[in-house]
């Protein structure tokens, strides 16, 4: 068990060896203002952020929506669905990134934001769907029944009902969606079209040329980001937890 | 009885995304593999089995062996050094464990691109004297790095179910360690072993930027290829025939996947 140990403690060192590499390399004050002057690359990142958001937005509604639906499909539905859902998460990804360029430029949709916001809810919404479906089959309907009895208003029994018990998976719907829009890389290479470039397309070209410090900097800021997000979605889920 | 009809059109979004993004692309990437090109790269809508007899050229069907051996070893190598691992962690107390477990994956949390920019520095610290950024063996290296993970999880939730009472039994009637992983932990495991190779094995095949980056590009993977058909040579009836090899693989391995998943689970 002793020997088990270590060797468990070697392979954890593996895996955390490239992080202390950046974290090193990047929590320094010149790394940061380099960071700070390099208006092209904060700008990258701000559109990659507008476009991470957008996506968790949509992608978010439209499988609370397809949740709901899944309540009243046959059982036959409810597995193809399922079967649907599933598919696009176990097959190799860059399959999708290409379909998607070849199903684009037939279809003369012009390559840029929108191919890519089309390409991001497509991708992410496998995901979302599975949390809100685990969120909706969790719903109190006494709670809510309760509401109708007492004569609240439709938008009452939503509001004060229905939202509080969805808003855990909402959450980590959100958060899931929004950090696999953020750390893309293979799907937006092909759709990005020549105007539009994502944060890990700018840092891949930026690896095949040259380095600068300040991207050690901005991976010490994504870091930061991801910990942050994944801590917001475990104390919603302890939350309910605790509630229920 | 209305009411449960009333709300049907709910499933609208979800039809769309699946046959506008998902069924759609893929029908016509079979489509264009059935086409040919002309000498500026446009897909022609000739039918032709042109691209699936180019595949068969040993030229394209090298990286094929190469992409398959690439796969292989890495799913091997991830296995072997996951399984220990997580027979460790299965061992601990369930709350250690789960803190073991978001140990690992803390890192991955961060973006690939940087974390594969920060590995290819591990791999330039050269301790034997030998380079391993753009080699195989360094490509392997990183896939393992990537991939562990995939393999670590299921792994984990297969052993954990293994109660420690059968292996005290065999230890007290004299097994050595080696018949007790041959003879008790192994039969156990062996389908939850399958399912964790496959995790690691389908996501391998198309990998595009272990090749492309720590192997620096040199030789082909299916990744690197398909990216080279669309993006540089443009012959898109040929990396669209690829794909379909790519997906059909994937899915004669899925329904075996899914069997030895559902046989982990009982």
């Amino acid at each position: 068990m002793k020997m088990l140990k270590t060797y468990s403690f070697l392979v954890a060192f593996f895996l955390w060896s490239p992080l202390f590499i950046l974290l090193y390399k990047g929590m320094n004050a010149r790394a940061f203002s380099l960071l700070l002057e390099n208006d092209a690359l904060l700008g990258i990142f701000m559109r990659s952020i507008l476009l991470a958001i957008t996506t968790c937005i949509i992608s978010t509604s439209l499988a609370t929506i397809t949740a709901f639906a899944l309540r009243t499909q046959s059982s036959l539905g409810q597995k193809c669905v399922e079967m649907g859902t599933l598919l696009p998460m176990v097959l190799p990804e860059i399959a999708f990134g290409i379909s998607f360029l070849v199903w684009f430029t037939k279809i003369d949709l012009p390559l840029g934001w929108t191919s890519l916001l089309l390409a991001h809810i497509a991708f992410t919404f496998s995901y979302s769907i599975i949390v809100m479906k685990n969120s909706v089959e969790r719903i109190e309907w006494r709670i809510v029944d309760a509401a109708k009895d007492l004569g609240a208003s439709r938008f009452a029994i939503f509001r004060h009902a229905l939202f509080p018990q969805l808003l855990p998976g909402i959450v980590a719907s959100s958060v899931m969606a929004f950090s696999l829009s953020l750390d893309d890389f293979l799907i937006s290479f092909f759709v990005k079209g020549i105007d539009e470039v994502t944060l890990p397309i700018k840092i891949y070209s930026m690896m095949r040329h040259k380095i600068g410090p300040e991207i050690y900097a901005l991976s010490v800021v994504l870091f930061c980001i991801s910990v942050f997000s994944v801590l917001i979605s475990q104390v919603w889920y302890l939350k309910t937890q605790k509630s229920s | 009885m209305d009411r449960k009809y009333q709300h049907s059109f709910l499933i609208l979004p979800f039809l769309l995304w699946f046959f506008f993004l998902i069924l759609g692309p893929f029908c016509l990437i079979i489509l264009t593999s059935f086409f040919t090109r002309d000498e500026f790269g446009q897909v022609q809508n000739i039918f032709s089995l042109m691209s699936y007899k180019q595949l068969l050229d040993p030229l394209y069907f090298d990286v094929f062996l190469r992409t398959l051996l690439l796969a292989a070893s890495s799913t091997l190598l991830c296995l072997f050094i996951a399984y220990p691992f997580a027979f460790y962690l299965s061992r601990l107390p369930k709350h250690v464990a789960n803190r073991w477990i978001a140990l690992i994956m803390i890192p991955f949390w961060t973006n690939f691109l940087l974390r594969i920019l920060a590995f290819m520095d591990v791999l330039r610290f050269e301790p034997f004297g030998i380079t391993l950024v753009y080699t195989n063996a360094g490509v392997l290296l990183a896939m393992l790095y990537n991939y562990l993970p995939f393999a670590l999880l299921p792994l984990y939730s297969t052993l954990e179910k293994v109660d420690s009472s059968i292996l005290e039994a065999a230890f007290d009637l004299g097994a050595s360690k080696r018949q007790i992983f041959l003879k008790v932990l192994w039969p156990i495991t062996r389908s939850g072993v399958y399912a964790a190779g496959l995790l690691v094995f389908i996501p391998s095949l198309g990998e595009f930027l272990i090749p492309a980056i720590v192997g620096g590009g040199k030789n082909f993977f299916l990744g690197t290829f398909l990216e080279h058909q669309f993006l540089t040579s443009h012959n898109w009836p040929l990396g669209s025939a690829a794909i379909v090899f790519l997906v059909l693989l994937a899915c004669t391995l899925l329904p075996a996947l899914k069997n030895k998943t559902k046989e982990a689970l009982t």
